[in-house]
């Protein structure tokens, strides 16, 4: 189980983060939906040590550290256990395709070479990459670095997955293929927090809903509950907003 | 002045001029090695912003782009050993002439490369690092495995000119009586009254210095390409 608890962030005088928290279950898929500027990147970096949140606390496991003030032995075990999709994919420029994948096994947690390869060479052909195996990021598309990225995050064996928007970079055809990717991640049980515009995905496949706004969390349910009763004047409002009057009430 | 250049003359001067090539080669050597060790230190250092010693440094890059190497070696010949002998009491006036040259050319070599370092470094994206920590990596090793690649393919292009220009400075030292290659020509042509065959050689030598770094770096380049199609330069 994975536990967010109070967190804290101002970049100067502007307050991001308001006091969020947020649980995770094993085998969770919890989607975090709200407007632009609502801190839902902000929160996901924070969980991953890449902003340092002014206070709250992260529970992985059985480990319990501060946001704030972990020491960098900390940061490396919860980074360790967790793995991140950026937006942007943020592959390794000067690695190949299957170099990307291999870093972290290699590297970080000292797997033997020729096990992170043939782990590697796995996800590549879980993701539809195998024939890319040896490409640098430069030679691929958005949609194929992204297949990399998520296939880098899969290969880790974490705790979870931190997804960020890892579909609005994308032009607009490649979205629903790389979406159906990340389905496949949720269906093998990986626990995954996916920040996210797409609202057809998050019905599909959330097991719990988490709606964001103005640095807090306004409204928590399954999607059922969050798109068709959602109980909160806000959350109402964003999803008029985002989703067309005729699909909303099918 | 029919007999500008002879073919003959100009055999005659290259043995006398080819052991001085080392004398070139050993001050660039010296520079490009100890200076790029410098080099780095100075652009990791600037990096990190520590209060002080980036004011220091950023004197010292200054004063050392900003004035010629010429006066950068007098003042290092003449001026170090009254300041060392004053302050410290260490006597460096019998030091070989060679070692103040080295040393001219090591700081100022450091000055340089510390801001081609300094800037190729800080050009890599920050999403690099980024994703470096994602995956689990340290810092130390995000910086060794994914940062420092991609800064010295940035950096490659100015490091071939920088390493040919420093050739064409050797020739200062000739001011302190030590002999390079350029100052041997100098004197061939004094004591011979002729001085284009000795400087012709000179040429050569620089042309044939030239084509070898840039295919060296020729051959970098296409390595750090990383995919992406290098810039022709
Ligand atoms: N590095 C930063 N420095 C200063 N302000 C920042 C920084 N990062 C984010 N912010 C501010 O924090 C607020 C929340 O940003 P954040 O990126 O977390 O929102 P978001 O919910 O992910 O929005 P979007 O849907 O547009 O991605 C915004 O007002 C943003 O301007
Ligand atoms: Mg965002």
């Amino acid at each position: 189980m994975i536990e967010v608890k109070n967190v804290r962030k101002s970049f100067g005088k502007n307050e991001v983060l308001k006091d969020v928290s947020l649980t995770v279950d094993k085998g969770d898929v919890v989607v975090i939906l709200g407007p632009s500027g609502s801190g839902k990147t902000t929160l996901l970096r924070c969980m991953n040590f890449l902003e340092k949140a002014d206070e709250g606390k992260l529970v992985i496991g059985e480990q319990e550290v501060d946001l704030h003030s972990a020491s960098g032995k900390e940061k490396l075990q919860i980074r360790r256990k967790t793995a991140f999709v950026f937006q942007n994919y943020g592959l390794f420029q000067n690695k190949t395709a299957i170099q990307n994948i291999t870093e972290g096994l290699i590297t970080a947690r000292k797997v033997p070479k020729t096990e992170a390869v043939k782990k590697a060479e796995e996800v590549l052909e879980w993701v539809g990459m195998s024939d890319k195996r040896d490409y640098y990021p430069a030679k691929l598309s958005g949609g194929q670095q992204q297949r990399i990225g998520i296939a880098r995050a899969v290969a880790l064996d974490p705790d979870v997955i931190l997804f960020d928007e890892p579909t609005s970079a994308l032009d607009p055809e490649l979205v629903g293929e790389i979406l159906d990717v990340i389905k496949n991640v949720a269906q093998r049980g990986i626990t995954m927090v996916v920040v996210t515009h797409e609202m057809s995905f998050a019905q599909e496949v959330a097991s719990k809903v988490v709606f964001m706004d103005g640095g807090v969390v306004v409204e928590t349910g399954t999607p059922n509950q969050i798109f068709y009763h959602p109980k909160e004047e806000r959350t109402k409002k964003f999803l008029e907003r985002i989703i067309p009057q005729d699909q909303y009430y099918i | 002045m029919n007999d500008v250049f002879s073919i003959e003359r100009f055999l005659g001067v290259i043995p006398k001029l080819i052991p001085y090539i080392g004398i070139s080669i050993k001050i660039v050597l010296y520079g490009l090695v100890v200076g790029s060790i410098l080099g780095i230190i100075v652009a990791v250092l600037r990096i990190k912003r520590i209060p002080v010693i980036n004011q220091i440094l950023s004197v010292y890059i200054s004063f050392m782009r900003g004035t010629s190497m010429l006066v950068q070696l007098m003042l290092i010949y003449y001026g170090l050993p009254v300041f060392l002998k004053s302050l410290f009491g260490i006597d460096i006036n019998s030091w070989d002439k060679m070692l103040f040259v080295y040393m001219t050319f090591i700081l100022n070599e450091g000055a340089f490369l510390g801001e081609l370092f300094r800037a190729a470094i800080e050009s890599v994206p920050v999403d690099q690092t980024e994703a470096g920590y994602s995956v689990g990596l340290t810092g130390p090793q995000t910086f060794i495995h994914i940062v420092l690649p991609q800064a010295v393919k940035t950096a490659i292009p100015g490091y071939g000119v920088d390493i040919i220009g420093m050739f064409h400075n050797t020739s200062i030292a000739f001011t302190l009586g030590v002999v390079d290659l350029v100052g041997r020509a100098k004197t061939l042509g004094t004591a011979s009254g002729h001085e284009l065959e000795a400087y012709a050689f000179v040429a050569l030598i620089y042309i044939v210095i030239s084509i070898l770094l840039r295919l060296l770096f020729y051959v970098l380049d296409k390595k750090y390409s990383f995919g992406r199609e290098g810039v022709k330069s």
